[in-house]
């Protein structure tokens, strides 16, 4: 796919910067459904985290989860939006365990959405 | 590992806006002179906040080890540079140890270090401080230099690999620094790459003697995994340096093949029978699965055709060159190769049939072509391209790379990131201009993950002849900034070392032990390497177009190939063969120790290690000198196979060196 549907996301108004990235327009979809959830108070995918995780062929591997936000009772959740397709993708599952576990060590909710 | 900083983001934005309290009187004046731009060569807005960063952490919040993940070209060495003064005149440090992977690094750094002339053009001392550029000579260490220099400079430079225990140099080197300096400041420029056990204790024992150590680097991850144990603090990334005003680099556009139909030409090694199949065969994914990835780029035809598009790429930027540089620079393609068989494949291929003057650079180099190398993109270079094996990685920057053929497949994000780097540094600063670097590469690779992360654009419809204008500049990004720190979100801390035990954790999971495999023979016997395949023909530009019917694409092909020039792959007599599969070996060998940041004083035994196992899988329990034509054909086929096997298991190869298995016979 040519990665035509990057773009930048601007004044958004629950992020602290001045504009959000996005790689695809379902990105930016998700990212307006953010602004409007009256039970998002922060969001952000500008957030640096890496985690580690391993793939199937044992290759150790960083990835960067999509969103990071900032519930309005204070919990904090990591969201990964993802294609129903990718999902029994054996490496994107060792992708999510790892993100979960990062979660549970420090107190946050992890989430898959699928469209 | 995440930046730790942004949760003092907000206090850091007001204590820049209050005219930086809390720090003592002398930073005060440091951070005064740095802001003062006159006639000095100054620095970048982000090279500057990276400095401010920096002393915040250190004076403010106590951080005695802290990364700065600053892409490629963003002027790490300005920044290290700026630092050093600071812990000079404000902090009363006077030794500064920089520590590098490898030797192209290391003369990068120098370049800018000799004869102080990074502090000399920026002018980083304060009134009343010039002198102190006279105490930072530069001492380098490497074999032969005496530990003397280290007492009399105030910067010493060298590869990490020098003050390793496993060699005498290594040993007095760390011994003078432990004996004879008494504060000092460590600077780790890169060097985090280079996962070998002793890199952790070099920086232990020193971590008795040092007040303050900076990582600097463009990919935080370590290639074992794990994360360096310094606190990131800044996050400067390719779309950051992308979105500036001017631009700080170029963007990267990626070009991949359209595939029409695949036709593989299948070699029984036993009986030495061919067949050609293409897709629609129900053979094709068995047969698939016998062929490395890089085959896809490294096969005599599918290389031809990845060249002519990298050539037309190549010519777009010379045009681009010409418009928006006047001419005066030289687009220059960069070859990256993972062995010397593809590498000198690819060399003669660009000389002879596309009319490039094509420079190789592997390891086994003369000084001559070395220095050819260095002069690389100069007006005056007779060159058009460059092939390397493994070299020109880090350290090795020339802006004029407008294009890079990849002939190799990345697994490790650590390394492609740095390849694509040397791509990146920009020719012409202008607002109005975006430079691009085009870089060649194939859908088989796989490389998806690694565009991602350098936020490339990819076209994955390019016709072997088509050539482009100016449409494929990404549109310009708008600069990031930080506009309501208030709705920045803390992650909690965890312990130190809680997050390797999750990794460890993870890795049980798919019954792999990091690091220490003493009984490494039983894996080495396990290694599966296919039939060997060669790929005889790949079509390219032969689909005009995809209709859709019902919910099926149906493909439809129009004429043939169109490629006009072909040449027979070369006959090779046998000894040409040994050779080659001794010196592709060799490569290997060179490559799996430099990705451990093992020293090349292992080499010996490590090649005798592949070549047993070569002869044991590969060779048909033969030595090269009395193996089949088939099997040695075989075994070349199967070279980055052998690479790809003993990467697989982080910690494999290093474990190989460190239980040494009786004396193997290797073939020299």
């Amino acid at each position: 796919m040519p990665r035509s549907e990057r773009g930048d996301f601007e004044n958004p108004k629950k992020s602290a910067f001045s504009v959000e990235r996005y790689d695809s327009l379902w990105e930016r979809q998700y990212m307006e459904k953010l602004e409007k959830d009256k039970t998002v108070a922060k969001w952000t995918k500008h957030h640096g985290i890496v985690i580690q995780y391993v793939t199937e062929a044992g290759n150790v591997r960083g990835y960067r989860p999509d969103f990071l936000l900032e519930k309005v009772d204070g919990t904090i959740e990591i969201h990964e939006v993802k294609g129903g397709q990718l999902l029994k993708n054996p490496d994107t599952v060792r992708k999510h365990e790892a993100g979960k576990n990062w979660c549970g060590k420090r107190g946050m909710n992890f989430l898959v959405i699928t469209k | 590992m995440h930046n730790h900083f942004l949760r003092y983001e907000q206090d850091f934005r007001e204590w820049i806006n209050a005219g930086f309290p809390d720090i003592s009187p002398l930073t005060r004046d440091f951070i005064t002179h740095i802001q003062s731009r006159n006639e000095k060569k100054s620095l970048w807005n982000h090279q500057e906040e990276a400095v401010f960063r920096v002393i915040y952490g250190y004076e403010l919040l106590q951080m005695k080890r802290e990364l700065l993940n600053i892409v490629t070209g963003g002027g790490k060495t300005a920044i290290i540079g700026a630092i050093m003064a600071w812990l000079k005149t404000c902090h009363d440090i006077h030794k500064f140890l920089i520590l590098c992977p490898n030797t192209i690094v290391r003369d990068r750094l120098e370049d800018d270090l000799k004869d102080a002339k990074v502090f000399r053009d920026f002018k980083f001392f304060p009134p009343g401080c010039e002198h102190y550029t006279n105490e930072l000579g530069l001492h380098i260490l490497e074999p032969g230099a005496s530990p003397q220099g280290i007492l009399e400079n105030g910067v010493v430079l060298g590869n990490i690999h020098q003050l390793y225990q496993s060699n005498i140099s290594g040993k007095r080197n760390l011994a003078y620094l432990m004996n004879y300096v008494e504060k000092i400041a460590i600077f780790n420029d890169e060097a985090h790459n280079t996962p070998a056990p002793e890199y952790d204790s070099v920086l232990f024992s020193l971590s008795k003697k040092s007040k303050f150590r900076l990582d600097t680097t463009a990919t935080p991850d370590r290639a074992d995994g794990k994360s360096p144990d310094s606190r990131m603090i800044y996050e400067y990334t390719i779309e950051d340096a992308q979105a500036e005003v001017p631009p700080i680099i170029k963007n990267i556009v990626v070009y991949q093949p359209e595939i029409g139909l695949v036709q593989l030409t299948y070699t029984n090694p036993e009986t030495g029978e061919q067949r050609t199949i293409d897709e629609m065969d129900e053979e094709f994914e068995k047969i698939e699965k016998g062929l490395s990835a890089t085959q896809w780029v490294t096969d005599l035809d599918p290389m031809r055709k990845q060249i002519q598009i990298a050539k037309n790429r190549l010519d777009e930027q010379i045009r681009r060159a010409q418009s928006i540089g006047k001419g005066r620079y030289r687009p220059l393609l960069f070859v990256v190769a993972i062995c010397i068989k593809d590498a000198e494949q690819a060399w003669e291929m660009l000389n002879n049939e596309f009319g490039l003057k094509t420079l190789l650079v592997t390891e086994k180099s003369d000084e001559m072509d070395r220095d050819a190398a260095s002069q690389l993109g100069k007006k005056d270079s007779p060159y058009d391209a460059v092939v390397s094996v493994l070299m020109l990685r880090e350290g090795w920057d020339v802006p004029q790379v407008g294009v890079i053929l990849l002939l190799r497949k990345f697994s490790s994000p650590v390394y492609g990131q740095q390849v694509i780097g040397r791509g990146l540094r920009l020719n012409v600063r202008d607002e109005d201009i975006q430079e691009i670097c085009a870089i060649i590469d194939h859908k088989k690779l796989q490389h998806e993950w690694l565009w991602d992360i350098v936020g490339a654009k990819v076209r994955d419809d390019i016709g072997q002849l088509e050539l482009f204008g100016d449409e494929d500049l990404p549109p310009k990004r708008k600069p990031q900034i930080l506009v309501n720190p208030d709705l920045l979100i803390d992650i909690l801390d965890v312990e130190e070392g809680e997050d390797e035990g999750d990794f460890l954790d993870e890795l049980e999971g798919v019954e792999v032990e990091i690091g220490d495999f003493p009984q490494w023979e039983s894996i080495l016997d396990g290694f599966q390497y296919g039939v060997g395949v060669e790929i005889s023909k790949v079509e390219i530009d032969a689909v005009t177009s995809k209709h859709l019917f019902g919910h099926n694409f149906i493909e439809i092909l129009s004429e043939s190939d169109r490629s006009s020039i072909h040449t027979k792959p070369k006959e090779i007599s046998r000894d040409e063969m040994e050779d080659m599969l001794k010196k592709n070996i060799r490569d290997i060998g060179s490559a799996l120790l430099a990705e451990e940041g093992i020293g090349s004083f292992e080499l010996a035994y490590f090649y005798g290690v592949l070549m047993d196992h070569a002869k044991k899988k590969l060779l048909n329990n033969s030595t090269v000198g009395l193996a089949a034509d088939e099997n040695l054909k075989h075994a070349i086929r199967h070279r980055t196979t052998i690479y790809h096997n003993f990467r697989k298991l982080p910690g494999l190869v290093t474990s190989i060196v460190k239980y040494k298995k009786g004396v193997h016979n290797a073939e020299k």
